[in-house]
Protein backbone atom coordinates (compact mmCIF):
# COMPACT_ATOMS: atom_id res chain seq x y z
CA UNK A 1 0.00 0.00 0.00
CA UNK A 2 1.39 3.22 -0.95
CA UNK A 3 1.81 6.02 1.43
CA UNK A 4 0.50 9.10 -0.88
CA UNK A 5 -1.54 9.18 -3.90
CA UNK A 6 1.26 10.18 -6.32
CA UNK A 7 2.59 7.11 -5.26
CA UNK A 8 -0.42 5.46 -5.69
CA UNK A 9 -0.78 6.84 -9.00
CA UNK A 10 2.68 5.70 -10.20
CA UNK A 11 2.63 2.25 -9.11
CA UNK A 12 -1.18 1.92 -11.21
CA UNK A 13 -0.10 3.54 -14.28
CA UNK A 14 3.45 2.05 -14.33
CA UNK A 15 4.68 5.61 -15.01
CA UNK A 16 5.81 8.83 -13.45
CA UNK A 17 3.01 11.40 -14.94
CA UNK A 18 3.83 14.81 -15.53
CA UNK A 19 3.49 17.17 -12.79
CA UNK A 20 0.42 19.04 -15.64
CA UNK A 21 -2.30 21.77 -14.73
CA UNK A 22 -4.57 19.69 -16.25
CA UNK A 23 -3.61 16.61 -14.46
CA UNK A 24 -3.85 18.26 -11.33
CA UNK A 25 -7.28 19.21 -12.30
CA UNK A 26 -8.61 15.72 -13.45
CA UNK A 27 -7.05 13.97 -10.34
CA UNK A 28 -8.86 16.93 -8.07
CA UNK A 29 -11.91 16.68 -9.72
CA UNK A 30 -12.25 12.78 -9.29
CA UNK A 31 -11.35 12.88 -5.68
CA UNK A 32 -13.96 15.57 -5.30
CA UNK A 33 -16.36 13.10 -6.99
CA UNK A 34 -15.37 9.90 -4.70
CA UNK A 35 -15.76 12.03 -2.08
CA UNK A 36 -19.32 12.99 -2.74
CA UNK A 37 -20.09 9.68 -3.41
CA UNK A 38 -18.94 8.70 0.29
CA UNK A 39 -20.82 11.20 1.75
CA UNK A 40 -24.11 10.41 0.69
CA UNK A 41 -23.95 6.82 2.47
CA UNK A 42 -24.97 7.49 5.95
CA UNK A 43 -22.11 5.81 7.62
CA UNK A 44 -20.02 8.92 6.12
CA UNK A 45 -22.20 11.56 7.26
CA UNK A 46 -19.37 13.28 9.61
CA UNK A 47 -17.66 13.88 6.05
CA UNK A 48 -20.59 16.38 5.16
CA UNK A 49 -19.18 18.29 7.76
CA UNK A 50 -16.14 18.95 6.18
CA UNK A 51 -17.45 19.16 3.21
CA UNK A 52 -20.06 21.68 3.69
CA UNK A 53 -17.08 23.89 4.36
CA UNK A 54 -15.48 24.00 1.24
CA UNK A 55 -19.09 23.31 -0.69
CA UNK A 56 -22.33 25.21 -1.01
CA UNK A 57 -25.03 22.68 -0.08
CA UNK A 58 -27.51 25.51 0.70
CA UNK A 59 -29.28 25.67 -2.82
CA UNK A 60 -29.76 21.68 -2.58
CA UNK A 61 -31.04 21.95 0.79
CA UNK A 62 -33.45 24.47 -0.49
CA UNK A 63 -34.70 22.26 -3.18
CA UNK A 64 -34.53 19.18 -0.78
CA UNK A 65 -37.26 20.95 1.27
CA UNK A 66 -38.99 22.56 -1.67
CA UNK A 67 -39.43 18.90 -3.26
CA UNK A 68 -40.65 17.80 0.69
CA UNK A 69 -43.30 20.46 1.02
CA UNK A 70 -44.73 20.26 -2.39
CA UNK A 71 -45.01 16.28 -1.65
CA UNK A 72 -46.87 17.27 1.25
CA UNK A 73 -49.44 19.73 -0.32
CA UNK A 74 -50.21 17.55 -2.80
CA UNK A 75 -51.14 14.35 -0.14
CA UNK A 76 -53.09 16.77 2.18
CA UNK A 77 -54.94 18.20 -0.64
CA UNK A 78 -56.26 14.94 -1.72
CA UNK A 79 -56.94 14.30 1.55
CA UNK A 80 -59.40 16.90 1.84
CA UNK A 81 -61.05 15.66 -0.98
CA UNK A 82 -60.98 11.42 0.37
CA UNK A 83 -63.61 9.82 1.41
CA UNK A 84 -61.59 9.38 4.49
CA UNK A 85 -61.67 13.07 5.25
CA UNK A 86 -65.71 12.88 5.61
CA UNK A 87 -65.57 9.89 7.95
CA UNK A 88 -63.24 12.19 10.65
CA UNK A 89 -64.96 13.95 13.55
CA UNK A 90 -64.89 18.06 12.85
CA UNK A 91 -61.97 18.57 15.06
CA UNK A 92 -60.26 16.26 13.30
CA UNK A 93 -61.58 17.98 9.80
CA UNK A 94 -60.38 21.39 11.37
CA UNK A 95 -56.65 19.71 11.87
CA UNK A 96 -56.36 18.54 8.52
CA UNK A 97 -57.31 21.86 7.14
CA UNK A 98 -54.93 23.33 9.14
CA UNK A 99 -52.48 20.70 7.80
CA UNK A 100 -52.93 21.13 4.81
CA UNK A 101 -52.94 24.91 4.39
CA UNK A 102 -49.94 25.40 6.40
CA UNK A 103 -47.84 22.56 4.13
CA UNK A 104 -49.07 24.54 1.03
CA UNK A 105 -47.77 28.16 2.92
CA UNK A 106 -44.35 26.32 3.43
CA UNK A 107 -44.64 25.38 -0.62
CA UNK A 108 -44.93 28.82 -1.49
CA UNK A 109 -42.56 30.25 1.68
CA UNK A 110 -39.60 27.89 -0.30
CA UNK A 111 -40.88 28.91 -3.72
CA UNK A 112 -40.37 32.70 -2.77
CA UNK A 113 -36.70 31.60 -1.42
CA UNK A 114 -35.59 29.87 -4.31
CA UNK A 115 -36.52 32.41 -6.63
CA UNK A 116 -35.12 35.03 -4.27
CA UNK A 117 -32.25 33.24 -4.25
CA UNK A 118 -32.23 32.17 -8.39
CA UNK A 119 -32.12 28.55 -7.21
CA UNK A 120 -33.04 26.20 -10.10
CA UNK A 121 -33.38 22.35 -10.65
CA UNK A 122 -35.55 20.04 -9.42
CA UNK A 123 -39.07 22.01 -10.80
CA UNK A 124 -41.07 18.85 -10.84
CA UNK A 125 -43.87 20.75 -13.11
CA UNK A 126 -41.48 22.89 -15.72
CA UNK A 127 -41.76 20.37 -18.59
CA UNK A 128 -42.25 21.92 -21.93
CA UNK A 129 -45.89 22.06 -22.15
CA UNK A 130 -47.37 22.04 -18.72
CA UNK A 131 -49.39 25.30 -18.29
CA UNK A 132 -49.48 26.79 -14.50
CA UNK A 133 -53.06 25.80 -14.65
CA UNK A 134 -53.04 22.46 -15.65
CA UNK A 135 -49.86 20.97 -13.54
CA UNK A 136 -49.65 17.01 -13.84
CA UNK A 137 -49.70 14.96 -10.62
CA UNK A 138 -46.70 13.73 -10.09
CA UNK A 139 -46.10 12.09 -6.76
CA UNK A 140 -48.05 8.97 -6.16
CA UNK A 141 -49.85 7.68 -3.41
CA UNK A 142 -51.86 4.31 -2.35
CA UNK A 143 -55.46 4.89 -2.74
CA UNK A 144 -56.00 2.59 0.18
CA UNK A 145 -54.44 5.90 1.97
CA UNK A 146 -58.22 7.84 1.32
CA UNK A 147 -60.51 5.21 1.98
CA UNK A 148 -60.08 4.87 5.73
CA UNK A 149 -59.77 7.23 9.11
CA UNK A 150 -56.66 4.41 10.23
CA UNK A 151 -55.23 4.44 6.66
CA UNK A 152 -55.31 8.19 6.60
CA UNK A 153 -53.87 8.80 9.74
CA UNK A 154 -50.96 6.33 9.23
CA UNK A 155 -49.96 7.52 5.64
CA UNK A 156 -50.12 10.71 7.38
CA UNK A 157 -47.60 10.19 9.91
CA UNK A 158 -45.57 8.30 8.14
CA UNK A 159 -44.92 11.47 5.55
CA UNK A 160 -44.92 14.03 8.60
CA UNK A 161 -42.51 12.25 10.35
CA UNK A 162 -40.55 11.20 7.43
CA UNK A 163 -40.03 14.89 6.54
CA UNK A 164 -39.86 16.22 10.34
CA UNK A 165 -36.74 14.16 10.35
CA UNK A 166 -35.61 14.93 7.64
CA UNK A 167 -35.63 18.94 8.65
CA UNK A 168 -33.51 18.01 11.61
CA UNK A 169 -31.38 15.68 9.60
CA UNK A 170 -30.57 18.38 7.50
CA UNK A 171 -29.77 21.08 9.98
CA UNK A 172 -26.35 21.04 9.61
CA UNK A 173 -25.95 21.14 6.14
CA UNK A 174 -27.23 24.69 6.05
CA UNK A 175 -24.56 27.35 6.26
CA UNK A 176 -26.51 30.41 6.10
CA UNK A 177 -28.33 31.44 8.95
CA UNK A 178 -30.57 33.23 6.94
CA UNK A 179 -32.21 29.92 5.12
CA UNK A 180 -31.67 28.08 8.85
CA UNK A 181 -34.38 30.45 9.95
CA UNK A 182 -37.06 29.63 8.04
CA UNK A 183 -36.38 26.27 7.83
CA UNK A 184 -36.14 25.53 11.95
CA UNK A 185 -39.52 27.98 11.69
CA UNK A 186 -40.87 25.29 9.21
CA UNK A 187 -39.59 22.45 11.20
CA UNK A 188 -41.19 23.75 14.43
CA UNK A 189 -44.85 23.78 12.53
CA UNK A 190 -43.92 20.22 10.81
CA UNK A 191 -43.72 19.14 14.82
CA UNK A 192 -47.08 20.03 15.72
CA UNK A 193 -48.56 18.36 12.66
CA UNK A 194 -46.80 15.11 13.97
CA UNK A 195 -47.65 15.37 17.37
CA UNK A 196 -51.47 16.14 16.53
CA UNK A 197 -51.54 12.72 13.84
CA UNK A 198 -50.38 10.97 16.44
CA UNK A 199 -52.53 12.10 19.38
CA UNK A 200 -55.38 11.32 16.55
CA UNK A 201 -54.41 8.19 15.99
CA UNK A 202 -53.85 6.91 19.88
CA UNK A 203 -50.16 7.18 19.97
CA UNK A 204 -47.86 8.76 22.12
CA UNK A 205 -47.42 12.65 20.71
CA UNK A 206 -44.42 13.10 22.14
CA UNK A 207 -42.58 9.14 22.60
CA UNK A 208 -39.10 10.69 23.52
CA UNK A 209 -37.34 13.87 24.86
CA UNK A 210 -35.62 14.76 21.83
CA UNK A 211 -36.07 14.91 18.20
CA UNK A 212 -36.05 12.84 15.61
CA UNK A 213 -33.17 13.51 12.98
CA UNK A 214 -32.43 11.33 9.38
CA UNK A 215 -29.92 12.05 6.97
CA UNK A 216 -31.44 13.32 3.50
CA UNK A 217 -30.42 9.47 1.84
CA UNK A 218 -32.18 7.75 4.35
CA UNK A 219 -35.19 10.32 3.73
CA UNK A 220 -35.27 9.87 -0.05
CA UNK A 221 -34.79 6.52 0.04
CA UNK A 222 -38.23 6.36 2.28
CA UNK A 223 -40.27 9.01 -0.16
CA UNK A 224 -39.24 7.53 -3.14
CA UNK A 225 -42.45 5.32 -3.10
CA UNK A 226 -43.96 8.29 -3.68
CA UNK A 227 -41.89 9.76 -6.71
CA UNK A 228 -39.93 12.13 -4.35
CA UNK A 229 -36.89 12.72 -6.30
CA UNK A 230 -34.76 14.51 -3.78
CA UNK A 231 -34.81 17.66 -4.47
CA UNK A 232 -34.27 17.42 -7.80
CA UNK A 233 -30.76 16.16 -7.47
CA UNK A 234 -29.96 13.41 -10.63
CA UNK A 235 -30.38 10.18 -9.46
CA UNK A 236 -31.53 10.73 -6.03
CA UNK A 237 -30.32 12.47 -3.08
CA UNK A 238 -27.24 14.68 -1.41
CA UNK B 1 -26.37 41.08 39.00
CA UNK B 2 -28.71 40.71 36.32
CA UNK B 3 -29.99 37.18 34.83
CA UNK B 4 -27.84 37.74 31.64
CA UNK B 5 -24.31 39.02 33.70
CA UNK B 6 -24.81 36.16 35.62
CA UNK B 7 -25.41 33.66 32.70
CA UNK B 8 -22.47 35.24 30.56
CA UNK B 9 -20.23 35.17 33.86
CA UNK B 10 -21.23 31.65 34.27
CA UNK B 11 -20.33 30.65 30.63
CA UNK B 12 -17.24 32.66 30.98
CA UNK B 13 -14.33 30.45 30.65
CA UNK B 14 -12.31 29.58 33.78
CA UNK B 15 -9.91 32.05 34.81
CA UNK B 16 -6.27 31.48 33.09
CA UNK B 17 -8.04 29.63 30.46
CA UNK B 18 -8.73 32.28 28.13
CA UNK B 19 -6.41 30.38 25.43
CA UNK B 20 -8.51 27.58 25.32
CA UNK B 21 -6.57 24.88 23.63
CA UNK B 22 -7.50 21.64 21.56
CA UNK B 23 -6.08 19.26 24.26
CA UNK B 24 -8.03 21.00 27.14
CA UNK B 25 -11.51 20.72 25.36
CA UNK B 26 -10.46 17.28 24.78
CA UNK B 27 -9.32 16.41 28.02
CA UNK B 28 -12.98 18.16 29.49
CA UNK B 29 -14.85 15.89 26.92
CA UNK B 30 -13.16 12.98 27.64
CA UNK B 31 -13.66 12.89 31.24
CA UNK B 32 -17.25 14.00 30.78
CA UNK B 33 -18.27 12.12 27.91
CA UNK B 34 -17.78 8.90 29.75
CA UNK B 35 -20.07 9.47 31.96
CA UNK B 36 -22.93 11.20 29.96
CA UNK B 37 -22.32 8.20 27.52
CA UNK B 38 -23.07 5.22 29.90
CA UNK B 39 -25.42 7.16 31.64
CA UNK B 40 -27.37 7.66 28.23
CA UNK B 41 -26.51 3.65 27.97
CA UNK B 42 -28.40 2.77 31.02
CA UNK B 43 -31.23 5.84 30.35
CA UNK B 44 -31.88 3.61 26.93
CA UNK B 45 -31.47 0.09 28.10
CA UNK B 46 -34.12 1.14 30.71
CA UNK B 47 -36.64 2.73 28.04
CA UNK B 48 -35.91 -0.16 25.68
CA UNK B 49 -36.70 -2.71 28.68
CA UNK B 50 -39.75 -1.17 29.37
CA UNK B 51 -41.19 -0.40 25.62
CA UNK B 52 -40.61 -3.84 25.08
CA UNK B 53 -42.44 -4.66 27.77
CA UNK B 54 -45.56 -2.61 27.03
CA UNK B 55 -45.22 -0.35 29.60
CA UNK B 56 -44.70 3.36 30.59
CA UNK B 57 -40.98 4.45 29.61
CA UNK B 58 -41.25 6.96 33.04
CA UNK B 59 -39.71 5.64 36.01
CA UNK B 60 -39.00 6.18 39.84
CA UNK B 61 -40.31 9.75 40.23
CA UNK B 62 -41.24 10.37 36.55
CA UNK B 63 -38.18 11.54 35.54
CA UNK B 64 -37.35 10.15 31.89
CA UNK B 65 -35.43 7.43 31.20
CA UNK B 66 -35.37 9.07 26.92
CA UNK B 67 -32.11 9.97 26.06
CA UNK B 68 -32.59 8.76 22.37
CA UNK B 69 -34.12 10.86 19.64
CA UNK B 70 -37.65 10.48 18.18
CA UNK B 71 -36.10 8.42 15.01
CA UNK B 72 -34.54 6.34 17.34
CA UNK B 73 -30.94 7.17 17.31
CA UNK B 74 -28.34 8.89 20.15
CA UNK B 75 -29.14 12.40 20.98
CA UNK B 76 -27.13 14.47 17.92
CA UNK B 77 -24.52 16.11 19.30
CA UNK B 78 -23.88 15.25 22.56
CA UNK B 79 -21.36 12.82 22.35
CA UNK B 80 -19.48 14.66 20.11
CA UNK B 81 -19.54 17.97 21.38
CA UNK B 82 -16.02 19.42 22.53
CA UNK B 83 -14.28 17.07 20.56
CA UNK B 84 -14.24 18.76 17.21
CA UNK B 85 -11.38 22.12 17.27
CA UNK B 86 -13.09 25.22 17.59
CA UNK B 87 -12.02 28.48 18.93
CA UNK B 88 -12.50 29.70 22.41
CA UNK B 89 -14.89 32.92 21.22
CA UNK B 90 -17.33 30.46 19.36
CA UNK B 91 -17.00 28.20 22.51
CA UNK B 92 -17.73 30.77 24.65
CA UNK B 93 -20.66 32.38 22.39
CA UNK B 94 -22.73 28.88 22.54
CA UNK B 95 -22.15 28.16 26.16
CA UNK B 96 -23.58 31.54 26.54
CA UNK B 97 -27.21 30.52 24.45
CA UNK B 98 -26.87 27.09 26.43
CA UNK B 99 -27.12 28.67 29.80
CA UNK B 100 -29.81 30.72 28.85
CA UNK B 101 -31.61 28.21 27.54
CA UNK B 102 -30.93 26.12 30.85
CA UNK B 103 -32.55 28.21 32.84
CA UNK B 104 -35.56 28.45 30.61
CA UNK B 105 -35.40 24.28 30.75
CA UNK B 106 -35.04 24.67 34.78
CA UNK B 107 -38.68 26.95 35.22
CA UNK B 108 -40.59 24.50 32.67
CA UNK B 109 -39.46 21.56 35.09
CA UNK B 110 -40.14 23.14 38.03
CA UNK B 111 -42.84 24.07 36.62
CA UNK B 112 -44.38 20.97 35.47
CA UNK B 113 -42.82 19.44 38.72
CA UNK B 114 -45.02 21.13 41.08
CA UNK B 115 -48.09 21.19 39.29
CA UNK B 116 -47.32 17.02 39.11
CA UNK B 117 -46.73 17.31 42.87
CA UNK B 118 -50.21 19.05 43.48
CA UNK B 119 -52.09 17.15 41.06
CA UNK B 120 -50.97 13.74 43.38
CA UNK B 121 -52.66 16.01 46.26
CA UNK B 122 -55.53 17.05 44.94
CA UNK B 123 -56.29 15.14 41.77
CA UNK B 124 -57.57 17.97 39.87
CA UNK B 125 -56.24 17.36 36.44
CA UNK B 126 -58.25 15.36 34.03
CA UNK B 127 -56.61 12.37 32.85
CA UNK B 128 -55.74 13.43 29.39
CA UNK B 129 -53.82 16.49 31.25
CA UNK B 130 -52.47 14.61 33.87
CA UNK B 131 -50.67 12.49 30.83
CA UNK B 132 -49.35 15.46 29.27
CA UNK B 133 -48.35 17.36 32.52
CA UNK B 134 -46.33 13.97 33.25
CA UNK B 135 -44.35 13.78 29.89
CA UNK B 136 -43.40 17.43 30.08
CA UNK B 137 -42.29 16.92 33.39
CA UNK B 138 -40.03 13.85 32.32
CA UNK B 139 -38.83 16.11 28.70
CA UNK B 140 -38.01 19.01 30.80
CA UNK B 141 -36.22 17.70 33.63
CA UNK B 142 -33.87 15.19 31.00
CA UNK B 143 -33.37 18.75 28.64
CA UNK B 144 -32.02 20.11 32.00
CA UNK B 145 -29.91 17.11 32.13
CA UNK B 146 -28.84 16.90 29.11
CA UNK B 147 -28.20 20.92 28.48
CA UNK B 148 -25.63 20.46 31.61
CA UNK B 149 -23.61 17.91 30.42
CA UNK B 150 -23.41 19.68 26.98
CA UNK B 151 -22.44 22.35 28.39
CA UNK B 152 -19.57 20.87 30.88
CA UNK B 153 -18.57 19.02 27.57
CA UNK B 154 -17.90 22.40 26.44
CA UNK B 155 -15.81 23.24 28.97
CA UNK B 156 -18.55 25.40 31.02
CA UNK B 157 -20.36 25.55 33.91
CA UNK B 158 -24.34 24.93 34.22
CA UNK B 159 -25.45 28.29 35.83
CA UNK B 160 -27.12 27.18 39.73
CA UNK B 161 -30.79 26.43 39.52
CA UNK B 162 -32.60 29.79 40.57
CA UNK B 163 -35.41 29.41 42.73
CA UNK B 164 -38.95 29.97 41.33
CA UNK B 165 -42.47 31.04 41.58
CA UNK B 166 -45.80 30.55 40.30
CA UNK B 167 -49.16 31.89 40.67
CA UNK B 168 -51.28 29.79 42.87
CA UNK B 169 -53.96 29.64 40.75
CA UNK B 170 -52.01 27.23 38.26
CA UNK B 171 -51.91 24.21 41.23
CA UNK B 172 -56.23 24.13 41.45
CA UNK B 173 -57.00 25.41 37.96
CA UNK B 174 -56.37 22.86 35.31
CA UNK B 175 -56.99 26.11 32.77
CA UNK B 176 -54.96 28.15 34.27
CA UNK B 177 -52.26 25.01 34.44
CA UNK B 178 -52.88 25.07 30.29
CA UNK B 179 -52.48 29.03 30.12
CA UNK B 180 -49.59 29.63 31.30
CA UNK B 181 -47.79 26.14 30.13
CA UNK B 182 -48.64 27.46 26.85
CA UNK B 183 -46.45 30.96 27.72
CA UNK B 184 -43.99 28.97 28.95
CA UNK B 185 -43.68 26.58 26.23
CA UNK B 186 -44.14 29.07 23.51
CA UNK B 187 -41.65 30.85 24.91
CA UNK B 188 -39.15 28.03 24.75
CA UNK B 189 -39.89 27.42 21.12
CA UNK B 190 -39.43 31.36 20.01
CA UNK B 191 -36.21 31.26 22.25
CA UNK B 192 -34.53 28.20 20.59
CA UNK B 193 -35.67 29.66 16.76
CA UNK B 194 -34.45 33.09 17.64
CA UNK B 195 -31.11 31.50 19.10
CA UNK B 196 -31.02 28.80 15.99
CA UNK B 197 -28.60 31.08 13.58
CA UNK B 198 -26.28 32.27 16.05
CA UNK B 199 -25.41 29.01 17.55
CA UNK B 200 -21.57 28.50 16.37
CA UNK B 201 -20.89 25.18 16.89
CA UNK B 202 -22.44 22.58 14.15
CA UNK B 203 -22.81 19.98 17.10
CA UNK B 204 -24.69 22.05 19.40
CA UNK B 205 -26.88 23.39 17.24
CA UNK B 206 -28.02 19.95 16.20
CA UNK B 207 -28.43 19.18 20.03
CA UNK B 208 -30.21 22.53 20.37
CA UNK B 209 -32.14 21.85 17.23
CA UNK B 210 -33.34 18.28 18.88
CA UNK B 211 -34.84 19.98 22.04
CA UNK B 212 -36.32 22.57 19.90
CA UNK B 213 -38.29 19.97 17.77
CA UNK B 214 -40.17 18.76 21.26
CA UNK B 215 -40.70 22.20 22.79
CA UNK B 216 -42.91 22.62 19.38
CA UNK B 217 -44.61 19.36 20.14
CA UNK B 218 -45.12 20.44 23.90
CA UNK B 219 -46.96 23.39 22.59
CA UNK B 220 -48.97 21.89 19.95
CA UNK B 221 -49.93 19.35 22.56
CA UNK B 222 -51.33 22.17 25.28
CA UNK B 223 -52.90 24.13 22.85
CA UNK B 224 -54.72 20.78 21.48
CA UNK B 225 -55.44 20.70 25.45
CA UNK B 226 -56.81 23.97 25.43
CA UNK B 227 -58.98 23.16 22.35
CA UNK B 228 -56.83 26.02 20.60
CA UNK B 229 -55.15 25.97 17.13
CA UNK B 230 -52.32 23.89 17.45
CA UNK B 231 -50.21 25.71 15.20
CA UNK B 232 -51.10 29.50 15.77
CA UNK B 233 -48.90 30.57 12.80
CA UNK B 234 -47.59 28.92 9.62
CA UNK B 235 -44.05 29.27 10.72
CA UNK B 236 -42.46 29.60 14.34
CA UNK B 237 -42.60 33.18 15.54
CA UNK B 238 -38.78 34.25 17.07
CA UNK B 239 -37.71 35.90 19.85
CA UNK B 240 -34.38 37.02 21.41
CA UNK B 241 -32.93 35.72 24.04
CA UNK B 242 -33.26 39.21 26.08
CA UNK B 243 -37.33 38.79 25.17
CA UNK B 244 -37.14 35.46 26.74
CA UNK B 245 -35.47 36.24 29.95
CA UNK B 246 -37.82 39.24 30.21
CA UNK B 247 -41.04 37.07 30.36
CA UNK B 248 -39.35 34.55 32.75
CA UNK B 249 -38.56 37.29 34.94
CA UNK B 250 -41.44 37.43 37.16
CA UNK B 251 -41.07 33.49 37.79
CA UNK B 252 -37.88 33.75 39.20
CA UNK B 253 -37.23 34.63 43.19
CA UNK B 254 -33.97 37.12 42.64
CA UNK B 255 -31.07 35.87 45.04
CA UNK B 256 -32.30 32.88 45.65
CA UNK B 257 -31.15 29.37 44.93
CA UNK B 258 -33.04 26.25 45.71
CA UNK B 259 -32.23 22.88 46.55
CA UNK B 260 -33.39 20.72 43.53
CA UNK B 261 -36.46 19.52 43.80
CA UNK B 262 -38.55 21.73 46.02
CA UNK B 263 -42.13 21.72 45.51
CA UNK B 264 -44.65 24.01 46.68
CA UNK B 265 -45.74 27.58 44.97
CA UNK B 266 -44.94 31.04 46.37
CA UNK B 267 -47.60 32.50 44.97
CA UNK B 268 -47.52 36.07 43.70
Amino acid sequence: MSDTCEESLRQKTGVTPPLTRRGLLAVGAAACGATVLLAARPAHADILDTLNKFLHLDPIVLNYAHEMEELETDFFDRVLRSSAYHQLEPRERSIFNLIATQDRAHFEALDVERMRRGVRGGDRFETPNASASRRPRVFKFPAAAFKTRENLLRESITIKESVLFAYHGAVDLVSDPKLLAPAAAIAGVEGRHVMALRYMAGLNPVPTSFEGQVSPQIIGERLSRYGFKGGGMRGGML
Amino acid sequence: MKIQDEINDQSAMPAGNETLSRRGLLRNAGLLAGGVLAGGSMLRATTARAEGAGVDTTVGDGTAATMSTASGGPVPGLAKAGQRKASPQRVVNDLAILNSALLLEYLEAEFYTRVVQADMQRAYLSEPVRQAALTLQRDEITHVQAISAMIQQLGGTPIAKPGFQFPGAIFISPLAFLSLSASLEETGVSTYLGAAPKVQLKDVLKFAASIYGIETRHAGLIHYLQGELLAPHDMEMPITIEEALARANPYIVKDQVTPNGMVGGAGF
